[in-house]
């Protein structure tokens, strides 16, 4: 009798495996929605980009845009076997973690720590499937390669802390040991304390970098930070294009159409009830590179695009 | 726009009622009323932005085109880089006691008895006034060479040490980019940004015949970064009479009236419009007594210097690394004095005013170019009845207008990734000697990695101070010489070749100049106007400048300096070009951090024998005369420690540790000895 049940259950799972792979190249998702937080560029570029790649070439999904503010529950889909939305942006995904809808949700565009913290306090990390991410930041190997490449034999990297970012340190400190980056922190609590800790960190620091932390890294506190760090010849990393104008040395950072590009890939390769992968980090990034700073820091440096390959190379086996 | 001002604050009035209301019926408790206002507002302003918007936002540009340093490898012309540690480390009481750090520059001591007890600060000799005006001096882009004698007032100029960042020395001619009076070299001060000079700070020191207190306070209110600078220095300068005087004269034995008191207000404010603007503002203020004089004859009852300025720049960082950059400035420089000569009393007023507007263009015209242009106006009024008052009219009233136009380019073309050109000029008009241009033309070829060559040719002008101007108008008058053609600019054409190199720690750079002067200014020698040319002399000089930074451990660093050479002149009607550069002229740093607390630095100076002009009294009646070499030894030592948890520094200073007894530039200039003061500082 068992040996029976469990050829009929092997049965059923083959067929349903069967019919997933067949359904595959007519896609499975027909419907797709894109909640943005706001209609500002960034989350525009996203949404026009995603939109471009599902509606072109063989995969015919249509594609809604909505617009957080003017967004109520009803808007979606009731029918959700083959539905996806896509929540562009923090505001968006707590929206929609608050009043979780029937379709599998994919947040994009959010902050690692943001998304973590969002899903704990609404209960939605118990099924990633259903409500994954792709991160806005970069991975610490990605960011920790990029400094190796940029500067050789300059291991010593700064750190700037605020209680808010405490909890990004185990994911850097893991990864500087497989890299063999020697960091060293300051933590700061307060804007008063923030030049002195800048000052002892840069003593023991060939470069810094700059974490996404909103306490410490903001528009008023970074001439303080710029300035000090380049007169002491430290060179500065950020983590976003506009970190690079700035005066930091370098960004590695995806921009938003290339999380786009990413999540189209995604949407492409999901099996019909939308079983979603894991929370992941960006896998299409881009290196800027301040030439003006590195020629004022006498810095010889190789130039993006072969800083680009040498990141591409082992970030692309860890994935 | 008024009404929608006052739509405005109407609307935020009625949302902060609105807010009050809600919590007001939400809590009961007053303080718990403002504090969930004040949590509200702070949603309010959260909920707008996702927290990925630290990842779109745009940062405001920080390190524009014109606040990045051009790597010495790369820059058309020799550069020194006196950091904030080198100065620090040097024991500098005065700000023109730095520049003995520089290959070449030639400091002596308040060697100026007539108009400012001040020192003189010249760069390859040709000293033919104390004031030496044959260099540049700018503080943030800000000309502070003074229109009446030309050169700088160094005690009278509103700057503290201490906030100071950096300063740039240009080794050699700049008028390509400074335009004219960037003749011998270029002094380029720059301040620190107010973001980096955050907290309050107290500073005091006390020393032989020294004392001084300064206070800071920086802060921050949003995008707006300030600095308030405020000191009191009170400088006895030397002793009326030489201890152990080493000449024989009666008139050398005898010290000059140098008394200073300094009170000092600087202000510099920094505001970040957007991600970018930003403006800049800043003023300052020096003024209170200043002794003048020498010996018994010529001497200040009273003088006081009130100086000031303000000046407003704005910089807007474009695409692709270019920035504009438009700066205006309004100085003004003002003497109140009674003084005595052998006529009796005399009023020495004297006030000197410029107003000055530059815009400046960067950008990249193409691949691999970057253009800067730009172009500036000045208007310089120069009222100065008494020293004006040349040949025997006692006073020269009026306000002497000087209008300074210009226009000015520089392309920096990297035609392959070792090689470097920079070509450009400077085209100029002023109202006295019309309109010149100034070209210049450097190539750097790294040859390696870390061995740069720099081939550099240039030009440069001089033009003459309101002194001049008027001395020319004077011998040009009906009863001397009214067919002496008018007096032109000094000119010079400079060729160099540098070589910048770096093994391991050390840092080498080493050039070789050959400058061609010509059209060389005299006026108050009367054989010049009979001569029929006030532009008469010229010079050859040729020589070389060694400059080596090594950093020998983590915590010992050596900086040495070394520059000698020779001038070559006819010394057209007397005045001395010859000799003036010394023979060798060495500065040597050695700084040591024994550990967290102590740290201490040496510095030795030696100058060779060099030929200067007459400016005192001089019994033998020659023109010019040698100074002795001298050699003199300056040392620091600081403790640093935790005063209540505040960092707090303990210095102990002496220069002319040795004592020596020796002359500067002068042979009435003989050096006051050993000064020792302590400096205490404590950032609150």
């Amino acid at each position: 009798m068992a040996l029976i049940r469990y050829l009929q259950y092997a049965g059923r799972w083959l067929t349903l495996s069967l019919s997933l792979m067949l359904a595959r190249p007519c896609l499975a998702i027909d419907n797709v929605t894109i909640l943005l937080s706001e209609d500002g560029p960034a989350y525009t570029e996203f949404s026009t980009q995603l939109s471009n790649l599902l509606t072109q070439g063989s995969s015919k999904s249509t594609v809604k845009v909505l617009i957080l503010s003017a967004y109520k529950n009803e808007d979606l889909p009731r029918n959700a076997s083959n539905q996806v939305l896509i929540a562009v942006g923090t505001p968006a995904m707590t929206a929609i973690a608050q009043k979780p809808p029937a379709m599998a949700v994919m947040n994009v565009m959010v902050p690692r720590n943001t998304f973590q913290k969002i899903a704990k306090q609404y209960g939605r990390n118990q099924d990633p499937h259903h409500f994954s991410a792709i991160y806005f930041d970069q991975p610490w190997s990605r960011q920790l390669s990029l400094i190796r490449a940029a500067l050789p034999g300059r291991n010593r990297l700064g750190i700037l802390l605020s209680k808010e970012s405490a909890e990004m340190l185990t994911g850097l400190q893991t990864a500087a040991k497989d890299t063999d980056v020697q960091i060293s922190i300051e933590t700061v609590n307060d804007d008063s304390e923030l030049l002195p800790a800048l000052r002892r960190l840069l003593n023991m620091s060939d470069s810094l970098l700059a974490l996404p932390d909103a306490a410490i890294y903001n528009r008023n506190n970074i001439p303080s930070i710029l300035l000090t760090s380049y007169r002491q010849k430290v060179p500065f990393f950020g983590f976003s294009a506009s970190y690079v104008k700035a005066g930091a040395l370098a960004a590695v950072y995806s921009s938003p159409a290339q999380i786009a590009q990413q999540v189209a890939e995604v949407i492409q390769a999901l099996p019909s009830p939308a079983y979603l992968p894991l929370p992941q980090y960006p896998r299409y990034f881009s290196v800027n590179v301040n030439t003006q700073v590195s020629r004022s820091l006498s810095l010889e440096i190789e130039d993006e695009t072969s800083l680009m390959r040498k990141l591409k190379s082992p970030t692309e086996r860890v994935q | 726009m008024h009404f929608l001002a006052l739509g405005h604050i109407l609307l935020a009035k009625k949302r902060r009622d609105f807010h009050s209301n809600l919590a007001g019926k939400r809590l009961k408790s007053g303080a718990g009323c403002i504090v969930l206002f004040f949590s509200l507002l702070h949603q309010v302003a959260i909920a707008g932005r996702g927290e990925e918007s630290i990842f779109l936002d745009d940062m405001p540009v920080v390190l524009s085109a014109s606040r990045l340093s051009q790597p010495i490898n790369e820059a058309p012309i020799a550069v020194t880089i006196i950091d904030r540690q080198m100065i620090r480390d040097s024991g500098a009481w005065d700000l023109s006691e730095i520049f003995r750090l520089v290959p070449g520059m030639y400091v002596a001591y308040h060697a100026d008895p007539y108009y400012s007890a001040d020192s003189t600060v010249a760069y390859h000799g040709m000293v033919t006034t104390t004031t030496s005006d044959r260099m540049q001096v700018l503080i943030d882009g800000r000309s502070v060479y003074a229109s009446l004698f030309g050169g700088v007032n160094w005690s009278d100029l509103p700057i503290i040490l201490d906030d100071i960042e950096r300063i740039e020395v240009i080794r050699g001619p700049d008028s390509a980019s400074y335009g004219a009076n960037s003749y011998s070299g270029v002094i380029n001060i720059i301040t620190r940004h107010p973001a980096e000079t955050q907290g309050k700070s107290v500073s005091m020191a006390l020393g032989n015949g020294r004392k001084e207190g300064i206070f800071r306070y920086g802060s921050k209110i949003g995008a707006l970064s300030y600095r308030l600078t405020a000191s009191i220095r009170d400088d006895k300068g030397e002793d009326d009479t030489i201890k152990r005087p080493t000449s024989v004269f009666t008139f050398w034995n005898l010290n000059k009236y140098d008394n200073k008191t300094i009170h000092n207000l600087n202000l510099r404010a920094d505001y970040q419009v957007n991600s970018a603007d930003t403006l800049e503002f800043q003023f300052g203020y020096n003024g209170g007594p200043r002794e003048v004089g020498e010996y018994n004859n010529v001497s200040a009852i009273s003088r006081r210097a009130e100086n000031h300025f303000e000046m407003l720049h704005w910089r807007r960082a474009l695409e692709a690394g270019g920035e504009l950059s438009v700066q205006a400035f309004h100085t003004v420089e003002r003497v109140y004095a009674r003084l005595k000569d052998s006529d009796g009393v005399s009023d020495g007023d004297a006030i000197l005013r410029r107003y000055d507007l530059e815009v400046q263009h960067t950008f990249s015209p193409f691949k691999n170019a970057r253009l800067v242009w730009g172009g500036s106006i000045r208007y310089d009024q120069t009222y100065a009845p008494y020293y004006l008052g040349v040949g025997n009219n006692q006073y020269l009233y009026g306000d002497f207008p000087y209008h300074l136009r210009r226009f000015f380019a520089n392309l920096e073309w990297r035609a392959r990734p070792d090689l470097v050109f920079n070509v450009g000029g400077m085209t100029e008009n002023n109202t006295y000697t019309g309109t010149d241009t100034t070209p210049r033309i450097a190539v750097n070829w790294h040859i390696q990695p870390g061995h740069t060559l720099r081939l550099s040719h240039s030009r440069a002008t001089r033009s003459p101070s309101a002194y001049e101007k008027v001395y020319d108008t004077y011998w040009r008058s009906p009863e001397f010489y009214p067919n002496l053609p008018e007096m032109q600019t000094e000119r010079v054409k400079s060729t160099e070749l540098g070589y910048i190199g770096k093994y391991g720690k050390l840092d080498i750079d080493f050039r070789l100049f050959y400058d061609d002067y010509s059209q060389l200014i005299d006026v108050r020698n009367k054989r010049s106007a009979a001569g029929g040319n006030l532009n008469a002399g010229t010079a050859v000089m040729r020589g070389y400048e060694l400059q080596l930074k090594a950093q020998l451990t983590d915590k010992t660093r050596l900086i040495y300096g070394l520059s000698g050479g020779g001038v070559k002149s006819d010394n057209v009607n007397g005045v001395i070009y010859s000799d003036s550069l010394p023979k060798y002229n060495h500065s040597l740093m050695l700084s040591h951090r024994v550990n967290d607390q102590w740290s201490g630095s040496l510095v030795a100076y030696q100058v060779a024998k060099t030929k200067f002009n007459s400016t005192d009294y001089n019994p033998r009646e020659n023109r010019g005369y040698f100074i002795n070499g001298n050699r003199r030894l300056d040392g620091k030592l600081t403790y640093q420690f935790k005063l209540g948890g505040k960092a707090a520094e303990c210095s102990v200073i002496a220069q002319n540790l040795a004592d020596s007894r020796y002359f500067e530039y002068r042979r009435d200039n003989e050096l006051p000895g050993r000064a020792v003061r302590l400096n205490f500082r404590l950032d609150l």
